[in-house]
């Protein structure tokens, strides 16, 4: 089944939407996105943590897994095995990875062979520097040198739970989803695809769905509204005629 | 106040989700120590990650022990996840031993090309006993996993779910001992009233 991930970022201070990874918008407590998830019934929860303070992340991981009823991912500073499963003791189902394992992809395979391969993802985020999609260094807010098809060629390769990209220039703006990135991960066969950056509405959402991806991520669409970028949490109820019940 | 249920701590994740899960149902629970006795009817056997790394755990944290006498001792037994898989007695996933509990191997799930599949995300499973747990056939539950039950003896298993290439069994029972490879505290309402009826009939 496709799913629609609500995505937010985390810090000491709390939890926010960001556009374009530079402008953060304010959104609350996670508490409070946690409890309305999980009455709006979303399919899923993706967490990541950008502060620094490691005593702070955990005590909110332990948080929003003590109330979250629906599955959660975590991206954010994943070194090591060591962290991964330290992640998942607080409940968290999935372990998102960034580009970080281009420059060590045995980590993929540590974490893989300790917490499963099914659930692992590996999140990249992405830019166009010169007509050319590179990958973006997150620690060093910049494109890197790295080759993103060339890149995807080689995580392809490890057959890990999904493969996910971020467009960094849709990255809340609700703009569209990118039709680029949306085809390049069509080259990606031995997982499921994720996608996050641009959505403005359920329809670009069922796009994304018809052209191969499996879950898209979204933050603004989910979380913000209008012009003055309230928070304001959402999820279509779509999801339940789509299951169903 | 006595717990209703308990759940044993293989180190490996989700018992905090459990016990949360199971109090939004109004069951309360508590988390054994290493080497505790049980003292509900009900113990779960919750996990998320390797097989070997499971199997380990069983025995450094004495639990086949603990296990073994709970289930002598008339107590119900619910797997979930790893948890279920260690019911079994081994896993193509790595070396170690399950419970051996129920006769089953944990088989890796591969398409015609011996290429590993994954499952990964929510499913409606097939209910192949009519008014199992008071299941309607509507309810769907998370999953995530690369090994199943894919040739378990057909008389345990009460629901199945499939992948392109592969059907595994989603639950199983045999008397008083039960297991979920889906993850029903990660699965809102549905995983919730699962819970509930679960641990209402064991403690029947």
């Amino acid at each position: 089944m496709k799913r629609l991930v609500p995505s937010m970022v985390i810090d000491e201070k709390g939890a926010w939407v960001t556009q374009n990874f530079q402008r953060y918008v304010y959104l609350g407590e996670p508490s409070n996105a946690v409890r309305i998830f999980n009455e709006l019934m979303s399919d899923e929860l993706a967490i990541n943590w950008i502060g620094r303070d490691d005593f702070v992340r955990d005590k909110t991981l332990e948080l929003i897994s003590a109330q979250a009823s629906m599955p959660l991912s975590y991206t954010g500073g994943i070194g090591s095995r060591k962290d991964a499963v330290q992640i998942v003791r607080f409940g968290f189902e999935r372990i998102g990875l960034t580009s970080s394992v281009l420059t060590n992809p045995d980590l993929v395979y540590e974490i893989a062979n300790e917490i499963g391969r099914s659930s692992v993802v590996i999140k990249i985020p992405t830019s166009k520097l010169n007509g050319n999609w590179r990958v973006w260094d997150w620690k060093l807010s910049r494109i890197s040198d790295f080759d993103l098809l060339d890149s995807l060629a080689i995580l392809d390769q490890t057959q890990i739970g999904e493969i996910s990209l971020v467009s960094v220039d849709n990255n809340g703006c609700k703009a569209g989803i990118s039709s680029e990135l949306v085809h390049i991960l069509g080259s990606v066969t031995g997982t499921q695809k994720g996608y996050e950056g641009g959505a403005s509405s359920l329809d670009d959402v069922k796009l994304a769905w018809s052209q191969g991806i499996d879950v898209v991520y979204s933050s603004t669409y989910l979380m913000v509204y209008g012009d003055y970028d309230a928070p304001l949490f959402d999820y279509p109820k779509f999801m339940e005629e789509r299951y169903g019940s | 106040m006595q717990p209703e249920v308990q759940i044993a701590n293989l180190g490996m994740g989700n018992t905090a989700s459990i016990s949360n899960a199971l109090l939004r149902v109004g069951i309360r629970s508590k988390v054994l120590s290493d080497f505790e006795i049980p003292q509900s009817k009900v113990l779960f056997l919750p996990g998320v990650g390797h097989f070997s790394a499971g199997s380990i755990a069983l025995d450094s944290k004495n639990l086949r022990e603990t296990i073994c006498n709970h289930l002598n001792a008339g107590g119900a037994l619910i797997g979930i996840c790893l948890g279920m898989q260690l019911l079994g007695i081994s896993s193509e996933e790595g070396p170690g031993r399950g419970l051996a509990l129920m006769d089953f191997e944990n088989k890796k799930m591969i398409g015609p090309d011996k290429i590993g599949e994954s499952i990964m995300g929510w499913k409606t499973p097939k209910i192949l006993e009519e008014n199992w747990l008071n299941l309607t056939g509507s309810e769907r539950y998370f999953y995530t996993h690369d090994y199943a039950l894919l040739d378990i003896d057909s008389r345990y298993v009460k629901m199945t779910h499939e992948s392109k290439f592969n059907r595994a069994a989603s639950a199983i029972q045999d008397g008083s001992i039960l297991g979920f490879q889906f993850h029903p505290e990660r699965s809102l309402k549905f995983g919730e009233n699962l819970l509930q009826e679960a641990v209402r009939e064991l403690n029947k």
